[in-house]
């Protein structure tokens, strides 16, 4: 069965672009709000509230994050216009572009 | 008017509401997850989604005509129906894709009636099998490919349905149980507000595949339609206005609000959190975009699905209705065969009588279980109203709605 084969190989590619975007953007991402949330609000000595601002540092890994989620979803829009127009999307220079299909 | 424009009439009235059908069935996979969660009130989230299913629609410039081909053999290499389909403006085709067709809405809208996330495609493609068996016997069906490429009813449809939901639930599950252990910590306010975007962008972004590939498939269909009819000969391009209603159509549907099936995904399998609900939603867009990447075309239902149960599989803690899940499996299981059975009716019934009359009946017949199954759902009607309420044991909602329109 030639078939039976070549859908099994078609999805183990599947399952692992899956896991390695499906998986990992969301963490990516999660990682962001984890950098961007900083510490919890504390109660001061005199009963205030007191918000802490996350360091730049943390700030600036956030931002890493959400710039790389951003570069996955304009990823994902070629495809998508790939597909309405006949193309498919290429890393052939380092970045996507769309090519037409073979 | 002659009988065969009559049918060809009735086929593109059809096809429009299959596809109306295909938009309020699938509203769900992209956007139940975001209901869930609060990131978008009800009504907001289908517009959103109705917005991208139309811009996705109009972003199909390359629609291929050989839309059946995978499944039956209906249609030359080149698109156009083989000629001893073609006798009498086409009529033995025109009555095939119409028996198809009916079967395809009727079988969506039981699904729906029952709120159960079923496949358009999978309905589409059972019920053109099942009136192509009909009409032609087993031997017009291609039940699998040659080998050379996937193809055909095992490795197009049967395959790809088993398998949608294990890897992409497989993903949610990873996804999902690493996000855990990273937001631990943080407030649930705070996790909420950063969530949103995450989850804003994947609706987005399944929809408009969504649009995409679904509106193709009719675009396709009726200009099938008209080719068989004589009114149109490029196959490489498609009449403009079919791909105008096409687009309007389905986001009509989407519009619409398949609410009864929202809830069962919003609601029913998993109680959806934030953190959960961006992992739906990343493993959703992420698993449809990379198979539509890797010419393994996957159903964006049982994937939306497979996310959703996934998230709640690796949520520490989470309460997953395996229940509910397994009615959904059943419907999975079922909807080929049903709507295939449809299928066959229709065709046999459009046959026996002939012409006029035989694609009268059929309409006849549609419109009547159309009609019952709407009367049906207003019963326990599911709207933007209710659509959140709490899952108290079942699909239907036991408390008045809780806000006022």
């Amino acid at each position: 069965m030639d078939t039976v084969r070549l859908v099994f190989d078609a999805a183990g590619r599947v399952l692992w672009a899956g896991l390695l975007l499906g998986a990992g953007l969301p963490v990516v991402f999660a990682l962001g709000v984890r950098m961007l949330a900083g510490a919890e609000d504390t109660v001061g000595p005199d009963g205030t509230v007191v918000s802490h601002r996350p360091s730049a540092v943390r700030r600036a890994v956030a931002w890493l994050c959400f710039a790389l989620v951003v570069f996955a979803v304009v990823v994902g829009l070629l495809v998508i216009i790939g597909a309405g127009t006949g193309k498919v999307v290429s890393f052939e220079h380092g970045w996507p572009t769309l090519v037409p299909k073979s | 008017m002659t009988a065969a424009l009559f049918i060809l009439l009735c086929v593109i009235g059809t096809a429009l509401l299959f596809d109306f059908t295909n938009g309020f069935h699938d509203t769900a996979n992209a956007v139940a997850s975001s209901i869930a969660t609060g990131a978008l009130a009800p009504k907001a989230a289908v517009a959103l989604a109705a917005v991208m299913n139309l811009i996705g629609a109009f972003l199909s410039v390359a629609v291929a005509l050989t839309i059946t081909n995978s499944v039956v053999k209906l249609q030359n290499d080149d698109g156009t129906p083989k000629s001893e389909l073609m006798a009498d403006n086409g009529q033995a085709l025109l009555l095939i894709i119409l028996a198809g067709l009916v079967g395809a809405i009727l079988w969506n809208m039981f699904t729906w009636l029952l709120g159960l996330p079923s496949s358009s495609s999978h309905a589409l493609f059972g019920g053109i099998i099942g009136a192509t068996i009909a009409a032609l016997g087993g031997h017009g069906v291609k039940w699998v490919g040659d080998g050379s490429k996937i193809d055909g009813v095992v490795g197009k449809i049967i395959m790809p349905a088993l398998l949608s939901p294990l890897i992409a639930g497989f993903v949610a599950t990873v996804g999902t149980w690493v996000v855990f252990k990273i937001v631990g910590g943080i407030s649930a306010r705070r996790s909420k507000s950063g969530f949103r975007w995450g989850q804003i962008g994947g609706a987005s972004l399944v929809s408009l595949a969504h649009g995409t590939n679904d509106a193709q498939k009719t675009m396709g269909v009726i200009t099938l339609a008209l080719i068989a009819y004589g009114s149109w000969t490029q196959t490489d391009a498609i009449p403009f206005w079919v791909k105008v209603v096409c687009a309007f159509a389905i986001a009509a549907g989407t519009y619409l609000g398949g609410w009864r099936i929202i809830r069962t995904l919003s609601k029913g399998l998993v109680e959806i959190s934030a953190p959960q609900g961006m992992s739906a939603d990343g493993a959703t867009a992420s698993v449809i975009l990379s198979s539509t990447h890797l010419g393994f075309a996957l159903s964006t239902t049982q994937v939306a699905s497979g996310s959703i149960l996934g998230s709640g599989v690796g949520r520490p803690g989470a309460h997953v209705r395996w229940g509910v899940f397994g009615r959904m499996a059943m419907a999975w299981a079922t909807t080929l065969p049903a709507a295939g059975m449809v299928g066959a009716l229709m065709w046999f019934i459009g046959d026996r009588l002939g012409g006029y009359v035989g694609a009268g009946v059929i309409m006849a017949l549609l419109a009547a279980g159309a009609a019952s199954m709407y009367v049906q759902s207003r019963h326990h009607q599911v709207d933007q109203h209710n659509v959140d309420e709490i899952w108290e044991g079942g699909q239907k909602v036991r408390k008045a709605p809780s806000r006022v329109a």
